[in-house]
């Protein structure tokens, strides 16, 4: 009987080790923060909706304001608003609060965009120890950034970087040497202010 | 020293002046053909359609994109399909001041009754006020300080150019003088649906479900292909 019994506790302990946390019913309040690419927060009619993800399958488009109570889960977060390119996103709701913060990139009102050209100088420490890969990261959005090599005089070139806050990022053999902030205007050619 | 070479013609690196040759836009053929300057310059003085001065040039592209937009605001018939396209992309039913309601093709046929179109190539507007009606007018700061006339310079595949949520449309004249009268109504009517909706390319290609390959050409062929065949 005993052993009986050992063997069931023994099951049991399995199976709640194999079975993750029931959250069914469980619920958070998820807030969006739309702001430009700046970081400025933006006033204006949005489109928010998400699509619920279950077994990788987005379900159907449902309108949400931007401050909405969602049960646990993944979602397909997007974001519209004219001019601005819509904006998708993965979010997992597994907290009681969270907040996402929703970068918007001016658009053209006709595609496709005739870029811009950024050029730049590496700052003086990065010349002086061969830091020479340069990669330019949006503060905001993962989904933007550009990389190039800087020529032997230290300058080098993006193109088609749209307007916005970006972090700069000397690389080279001894790792990374620099990281600094810069804005990308909208101009169509442009010198970025670097130390 | 030597004597300049007479009017029309140019001096060669041997030293004898040989006939300047100029290539013109053939409005039969479609093509750049070259044509001596003597040539070019008497179907200048008979006003001949390759001698087509700018300003005239101009002229009959706005009436060439004026008269399509008249064919578009009067065009008695138009498929389901269209309907559902333009409704798709994002033209809704609306409530008219009138009382009356509209369906996507009124409207896209009253607003093709209002359109105003400009030269783009020529045009002091800043680029800023094309966005002012947009429904994020936040991001208008963040349209460079430029003038229609420097995107149409700085971006030869630009064509044409709308105001969002407005009533005008900039045009490439160069363009509107070569284009078929079906793809000139498929691309105004592609104006058009800026200026009703206030979107931009990407977000009328999301409503439509595709991705832009050949940048704004897609939405026009779309439009071209379920609304004009």
């Amino acid at each position: 009987m005993v052993r009986m019994v050992l063997l069931l506790l023994g099951a049991s302990v399995s199976l709640l080790s194999q079975v993750p946390l029931d959250e069914a019913g469980k619920e958070g309040v998820l807030q969006v923060l739309i702001v430009d690419s700046f970081g400025k927060p933006l006033q204006g009619t949005f489109a928010v909706s998400v699509r619920e993800v279950v077994n990788g399958v987005p379900g159907k488009e449902v309108r949400i304001a931007p401050k909405v109570t969602l049960g646990y889960g993944t979602y397909t977060l997007t974001v519209r608003g004219s001019p601005a390119y819509p904006v998708d996103k993965k979010i997992t709701i597994d907290r009681r609060y969270q907040l996402v913060v929703v970068p918007l990139f001016l658009a053209p009102i006709e595609s496709p965009w005739e870029g811009n050209t950024v050029r730049g100088r590496l700052p003086a420490g990065s010349r002086d120890r061969r830091c020479t890969y340069v990669r330019l990261l949006s503060a905001l959005a993962e989904t933007e950034y550009a990389e190039a090599a800087a020529m032997e005089s230290g300058d080098f070139v993006f193109q088609n970087i749209k307007p916005g806050r970006y972090i700069l990022v000397t690389l080279g053999d001894v790792g990374i040497c620099d990281v600094v902030a810069t804005d990308v205007l909208p101009k169509h050619e442009q010198e970025l202010t670097l130390p | 020293m030597q004597a300049p070479c007479p009017l029309g013609q140019y001096r060669e690196a041997s030293g004898y002046c040989v006939p300047v040759w100029v290539a013109v836009w053939d409005y039969s053929t479609h093509f750049f053909s070259n044509v001596s300057y003597d040539t070019w310059q008497s179907g200048q003085a008979e006003e001949g359609s390759a001698g087509r001065s700018p300003g005239d040039e101009t002229n009959y592209a706005l009436s060439v994109a004026s008269e399509t937009a008249s064919f578009v605001a009067n065009r008695p018939y138009w498929s389901d399909t269209c309907q559902k396209t333009l409704a798709d992309i994002g033209i809704s039913v609306a409530d008219l001041p009138s009382g009356l309601t509209a369906d996507p093709i009124s409207r896209l046929q009253l607003a093709a009754g209002s359109v105003v179109f400009l030269d783009g190539t020529t045009s002091r507007a800043p680029l800023g006020d094309l966005y002012t009606n947009s429904a994020v007018p936040g991001l208008a700061a963040l349209v460079p300080l430029q003038t229609v006339a420097d995107v149409f310079a700085g971006s030869p595949g630009t064509r044409a150019m709308t105001e969002l949520g407005g009533n005008r449309i900039w045009i490439r004249p160069s363009y509107f003088n070569q284009i078929g009268s079906g793809w000139a109504a498929a691309v105004v009517m592609h104006e058009l649906v800026h200026n009703i909706i206030g979107l931009t390319d990407d977000d009328l290609a999301r409503n439509l479900g595709i991705t832009l390959v050949n940048g704004s050409r897609d939405i026009t062929v779309r439009l071209l292909t379920d609304c004009l065949n």
